[in-house]
């Protein structure tokens, strides 16, 4: 199991579209990913629970990957989240 | 090939939240058709682009119908909707709300009647008071 602490940096936070676009990265994986806060704690291939989350900017995360592919899934959600999801800020 | 959706509702919620669905999730993951039900509109000419609606769709693995409000017209519509088409397999689902639609969009790999079963499920995750509790510190 791989965990990996990050911080939100978009200024939206994990809004609906950023967190779809996690949420559709995740599930493009197979090891399980869950994705916790100070507070609670989500699965990261249900949009919903992500965004209950309601991570905004400056919050730090942390991704808890277990399964086959879990470097890989690592790699490529923390590449999304510190390229801010795409989004202009 | 996946479930199909189809929303009958009052004027345009139907397609204002499902836009916005799309547009949240970046592309619909399930075929989806959407049907404005109008205060002039009655059931007989609902029933009938209903079955329009659904003729396009012909979707093998069958069809979520998404509605308002339990016992109006656009419901009615979708009860009369199942009981005219038997063969084709279909569950309606009242309640419509941007999160049900979120969730069905997140989970359209599921079956027909597991795919039901999560958008009743958004009402009781999805419907809550904001309070201070749900703040992280």
């Amino acid at each position: 199991m791989i965990e990996k602490k990050i911080t939100i940096s978009n200024k939206l936070g994990l809004h609906a579209r950023a967190a779809a676009k996690l949420v559709s990265l995740a599930s493009s994986f197979n090891s399980d990913i869950e994705i916790k806060t100070p507070c609670r704690s989500a699965n990261g291939k249900s949009i919903m629970s992500v965004m209950m989350l309601a991570a905004g900017i400056g919050m730090e995360i942390t991704l808890l990957i277990d399964g086959p592919d879990e470097q890989h899934a690592c790699s490529a959600l923390e590449m999304l989240i510190n390229q801010r999801f795409d989004e202009p800020e | 090939m996946g479930v199909a959706l189809l929303l009958i509702t009052h004027d345009e919620i139907g397609r204002s939240m499902l836009d916005t669905a799309i547009n949240m999730m970046g592309v619909s993951p399930l075929p989806c058709r959407n049907l404005v039900i109008t205060s002039q509109m009655d059931i007989e000419q609902g029933l009938e682009q209903a079955l329009k609606l659904c003729a396009e769709l012909d979707n093998p693995d069958g069809i979520l119908v998404i509605t308002d409000i339990y016992g109006s017209t656009p419901s009615n519509i979708a009860t009369r909707l199942l009981e005219s088409t038997p063969e084709q397999e279909k569950v309606i689902v009242t309640g419509i709300n941007l999160p049900m639609l979120v969730r069905v969009m997140n989970y359209a790999d599921l079956n027909l009647s597991e795919l039901a079963q999560k958008a009743c499920s958004s009402a009781s995750d999805s419907i809550f008071i904001i309070d201070n509790s749900l703040k992280c510190p």
